[in-house]
């Protein structure tokens, strides 16, 4: 009997797609740019969403976010939902499966205690010997607060990381060491060198877990998703790693002013509507984080150097998983998978961050594969989805996911140079809790062009990404283009209806 | 195996460096930044006067394993082999006679890595097979070994195959066509003539402290939980090249790092031997060995950048080297094994840095060079603790004996370090240093015997009678020779009394060296 395929899939959060080494930005990722060499990348995938939640949910379930219901961030995803993704198909196929790190299927941040694990109240009812099962998946380990907007939490509460971090009783030594800023300062928005000392890191912890889980499931078959919660904003990259990149040697983006005059009605709706939410605390903050402030070339420089910096340290971790699983002998039997959940603006017309605004730096993603029958030093620039993620494990794994999904299968896509795709999609309900007003947003992205629909308004965008590759004209309605929207809007009418029925927002993200 | 003691026997985590000056700890250096050391001596005891027996490698870590002085186990040079039936009776082997487990890991150096022809050790350059053959130990008493044989890579000397190492076979293997070793040949940044001193572009990953916190993680995950455990976590660094990494390289700004106070050559102050150090014709046959003696192992002077460039670089290493203690301490604590684990850090010496002029390391003690950092923690070591005794590294051995109630194999110089770690007021004389060096590192022998007391400093060069005497407390820089001063005689001639007692036996003959280093 052969031996079968091991998974690992890597993951980072909020990683631009231009954000590699191989894509010529100057970002310093030596192990990503090597698994590029001796593997196979995607050059146009994409998110089926442009935020967190309904992003990971996807990647779970192969489900489009309408349909698996977490159409927007603070909806959770329902279990049997999620228990019936490419985790809960590999376990029953004897799998072990795992998690470590940062997953986000639930709301961390509820308006009322919900009692999943995620919730960061309700994390107090599962024991310190809680890990798992979790949306199908037999282990998990999860870190509740990975991004650091709130230090990690005091046990009961949090995750193992939460609790790791605080089981010497000096988690709150820590935390004064990452608030404190490291010179050079700067004004950047939510930007800062960190004092902690990286080696109590939550990006190096989840490169230590890994490490340990593939230890003891080295005689496999195993399938584990990693997941760091970087390079998400704050830009708090700790030392050294926020030393590596020279804010003056860093890319600015070639088009940083805002020039919402191009642009459909909603991207200004988004910037500068008031958010419907009872709650004033709430409320604000949602306003404050939609409204970030324009930033002057050195910070934004800065900002960029930082961000840079939080990359290369996941970087660093892949390599010391990638030694471990060579050391280990698991190389040659082992798929190794990274990816992220979305991009980040960084600076591209005068964004920062995300939001409801498909542009290429929040939409597109990296996607790397390596292992047994990939192929190396390979492009493929068919628009693909990390919707297609479960099917593809499911396919290396040999078995199928249950139901009727959206994913497909990308190892022939990988294998050979026959498949092709044609179009790839995205989507998301915002309520009127984000800006003020519903918006229903519907994007499709091909080889070379991209168009996103606003349902409610029918105003849309369409660009021409080989003409215009800043997307700087907006063609929807345009004469010339009238053909091409006509067949991106019938690929966008193309998708399922199976549509779930809208779930409850219960929560901020 | 059954326990057979009565009272628990603590687990044994000693980790050291190689050339880490005393001073260059963050809790004693504001400009360097080692919180996971400074965390080690705020939960536990700081020796602020330890020195090494040695100023170099091989005859200073064959002392921390047996426990003796470089006369008596026979290493008085590095060149010279320890003899494994000496190396064997060390703490390693008598402990793992006791029922613990031992690993070494990391850089050994009990054997001459740069032999002149084949000496079958699992360091000799010519051993290559041997590591084909999978060997992993045992090694001088350690039942587990996973070496890094060269810990620091040279500019100088290029490297034979099959090669020799754990770590130097792994690092091959890393990337393509031994893409690790291109990289860490290539310089990030412009290098500005600062002597062996360059940004390497090799990532961190495949880096030798991150290998050997690695190695030495998966060891304390995969022993056998039986017995209690005896580890050496050996790094490589800072030595020499000054060739740290990305991004740990880029953590220090050369304008902010301080430079020593009297950093020109003073030699007129000094007695003889310092200039035959600096300036003498190795006697060496092989021509690569005398290149790589003459200017490998000496530093043309530096102007302050220079100096600066090299400083922020070591550091850079000890930050690295930092981190990688940090990890391997996270793992004691996440195998719950941190009450029950002696956790010794140290160094086998430290590095001159400029001081005086002066780079590396030479026959010359000063205390850029003779005095290192010694870190205790755990059962039995008060918290917060500090030591102003001189005490040595030589007291480790049996300081290991002691915790884990085993008689020692070898006779011992060194005594337990316990009772001062504890917090007794256990006073002592002082310290011993010796070294006898060979013709082929300055055109001529030396017999150097240096004392350390808590005030003062003396060392002799026996074939001539020349020597140099420091008031340490009136003259910390070490700036006035005292050794001929009628108002020093009585220090002198105590000191000397001390030197002339020196504990346990001299090795007669020595052993010819087999190599360079």
């Amino acid at each position: 009997m052969t031996k079968k395929t091991n998974i690992l899939f890597i993951t980072s959060d909020q990683q631009r797609a231009d954000c590699y080494g191989f894509e010529g930005r100057r970002v310093k990722t030596p192990h990503l740019d090597e698994m590029a060499r001796f593997g196979t990348r995607f050059s146009a995938a994409i998110t089926p969403n442009l935020v967190c939640q309904p992003s990971r949910a996807s990647i779970l379930t192969g489900l489009l976010p309408l349909t698996h219901g977490v159409s927007d961030n603070g909806i959770d995803l329902p279990p049997a939902v999620g228990a019936a993704g490419y985790g809960g198909a590999l376990s029953k196929a004897g799998y072990a499966t795992g998690l470590i790190g940062k997953a986000h299927f639930n709301t961390n941040h509820c308006f009322e205690p919900t009692g999943t694990p995620e919730c960061t109240v309700s994390s107090a009812n599962f024991g310190a010997d809680w890990s798992g099962p979790y949306m199908g998946i037999d282990h998990v380990e999860l870190m509740l607060e990975g991004h650091n907007m709130f230090p990690p939490m005091h046990p009961p509460r949090g995750g193992a990381y939460e609790r790791w971090y605080h089981a010497d009783g000096r988690g709150d030594e820590r935390t004064e060491l990452y608030k404190k800023s490291l010179p050079p300062l700067t004004t950047a928005h939510e930007t800062f060198n960190s004092a902690l000392p990286v080696a109590w890191h939550n990006s190096t912890w989840i490169g230590n877990r890994t490490i340990d889980y593939l230890r003891e499931h080295r005689d496999g078959p195993f399938c584990l998703w990693a997941s760091f919660p970087d390079p998400h904003h704050p830009f708090d990259a700790p030392e050294p790693w926020c030393h590596l990149h020279h804010p003056d040697e860093v890319e600015l983006p070639l088009h940083r002013d805002m020039d919402l005059e191009r642009r459909p009605w909603w991207h200004r709706a988004a910037l500068e509507g008031r958010p419907k939410m009872e709650n004033e605390r709430l409320r604000a903050f949602r306003e404050k984080s939609s409204r970030t402030p324009k930033q002057s070339e050195a910070q934004m420089r800065a900002l960029i150097a930082n961000y840079y910096g939080m990359i290369s340290l996941i970087d660093h971790q892949v390599g010391r998983i990638r030694i471990a699983l060579q050391d280990l002998g698991l190389a040659e039997n082992t798929l190794i998978v990274y990816s992220t959940d979305h991009g980040d603006w960084l600076g591209d017309h005068g964004l920062l961050l995300k939001g409801p605004m498909a542009y290429e730096g929040l939409l597109r993603v990296g996607m790397l594969f390596e292992g047994p029958g990939v192929p190396k030093g390979k492009v493929v620039a068919d628009p693909v989805s990390t919707l297609d993620l479960p099917a593809t494990f499911c396919d290396y794994a040999g078995v199928s996911l249950p139901g009727k999904v959206h994913s497909r299968t990308l190892k022939p896509l990988i294998e050979t140079d026959s498949a092709h795709r044609d179009f790839a999609l995205s989507e998301w309900d915002l309520r009127a809790s984000r800006c003020g007003v519903d918006l229903a947003l519907r994007t499709v992205r091909t080889k070379t062009r991209k168009l996103t629909l606003e349902k409610n308004s029918g105003a849309g965008e369409l660009y021409d990404l080989a003409e215009d590759p800043h997307e700087m004209d907006n063609r929807f309605g345009d004469p010339a283009y009238a053909a091409v929207q006509r067949e991106l809007m019938d690929m966008i009418a193309s998708r399922p209806d199976d549509a779930c029925a809208p779930l409850p927002q219960i929560g901020m993200a | 195996m059954k326990e057979t003691h009565p009272v628990k026997r603590p687990n044994i985590l000693l980790i050291t460096s190689d050339q880490q000056r005393a001073d260059c700890y963050g809790f004693v250096n504001p400009a360097l930044k080692t919180p996971h050391l400074d965390r080690l001596a705020r939960d536990g005891t700081h020796f602020s006067a330890a020195i090494t027996p040695n100023l170099v490698c091989q005859p200073s870590r064959a002392s921390i394993l047996t426990g003796q002085l470089p006369l008596t186990h026979g290493v008085w040079d590095n060149g010279v082999d320890l003899d494994p039936k000496v190396g064997e009776a060390g703490f390693a082997g008598a402990l793992a006679g006791a029922g613990y487990a031992t690993a070494l890991i990391g850089k050994a150096h009990f054997a001459t890595k740069s032999t002149f022809e084949a000496t079958g050790t699992p360091e000799d350059r010519f051993n290559g097979k041997l590591y084909d053959a999978g060997w992993k130990g045992p090694y001088m008493g350690f039942g587990h070994a996973e070496l890094a044989v060269l810990g620091h890579f040279s500019r100088l000397r290029p490297w034979m195959k099959p090669v020799v190492g754990h770590y130097e076979r792994w690092f091959l293997e890393r990337g393509r066509d031994e893409e690790a070793l291109a990289l860490w040949n290539a310089a990030l940044e412009p290098e500005i003539g600062a002597a062996q001193t360059w940004h390497s572009a090799l990532p961190a990953a495949w880096h030798g402290s991150t290998w050997t916190a690695d190695r030495s993680i998966a060891w304390l995950r995969g022993r056998d939980v039986s017995k209690p455990f005896c580890m050496w976590a050996s790094f490589g660094d800072p030595h020499h090249p000054f060739d740290c990494p990305a991004p740990w390289s880029a953590m220090y700004r050369p304008e902010d790092v301080p430079l020593p106070k009297h950093r020109t050559p003073d030699l007129e102050r000094r007695p003889w031997w310092h200039k035959a150090a600096l300036e003498g014709e190795p006697q060496l046959a092989d021509p690569v060995m005398k290149r790589f003696r003459a200017q490998g192992s000496r530093v043309p002077p530096q102007t302050d950048e220079q100096l600066r460039h090299m400083t922020a670089n070591y550091y850079g290493m000890i930050s690295l080297l930092d981190h990688n203690v940090g990890r391997m301490l996270d793992c004691l604590r996440d195998l719950r094994l941190e009450q029950d684990t002696l956790v010794v850090f140290t160094t086998d010496h430290g590095e001159l840095l400029g001081n005086h002029g002066l780079y590396l390391k030479h026959p010359i003690p000063y205390e850029d060079l003779l005095r290192i950092g010694l870190i205790m923690r755990g059962p039995g070591v008060a918290a917060g603790g500090r030591v102003t005794e001189v005490v040595s590294t030589l007291d480790l051995a049996q300081t290991f004996q002691e915790v884990a109630q085993v008689p020692a194999r070898l006779p011992q110089q060194g005594e337990s370090l316990m009772a001062l770690a504890g917090g007794a007021d256990a006073p002592r004389r002082g310290a011993w240093s010796e070294w006898h060096v060979h013709p082929s590192r300055c055109g001529v022998a030396l017999k150097l015997r240096t004392v350390r007391t808590k005030t003062h400093k003396c060392t002799f060069e026996l074939e001539s009678g020349a020597g140099e005497l420091y008031d340490l407390v009136n003259d910390p820089e070490e700036m006035h020779n005292r050794f001929d001063d009628p108002a020093y005689k009585g220090v002198r001639d105590q000191l000397e009394q001390m030197m002339r007692d020196r504990p346990g036996a001299i090795c007669d003959p020595l052993a010819e060296p087999i190599g360079m280093a």
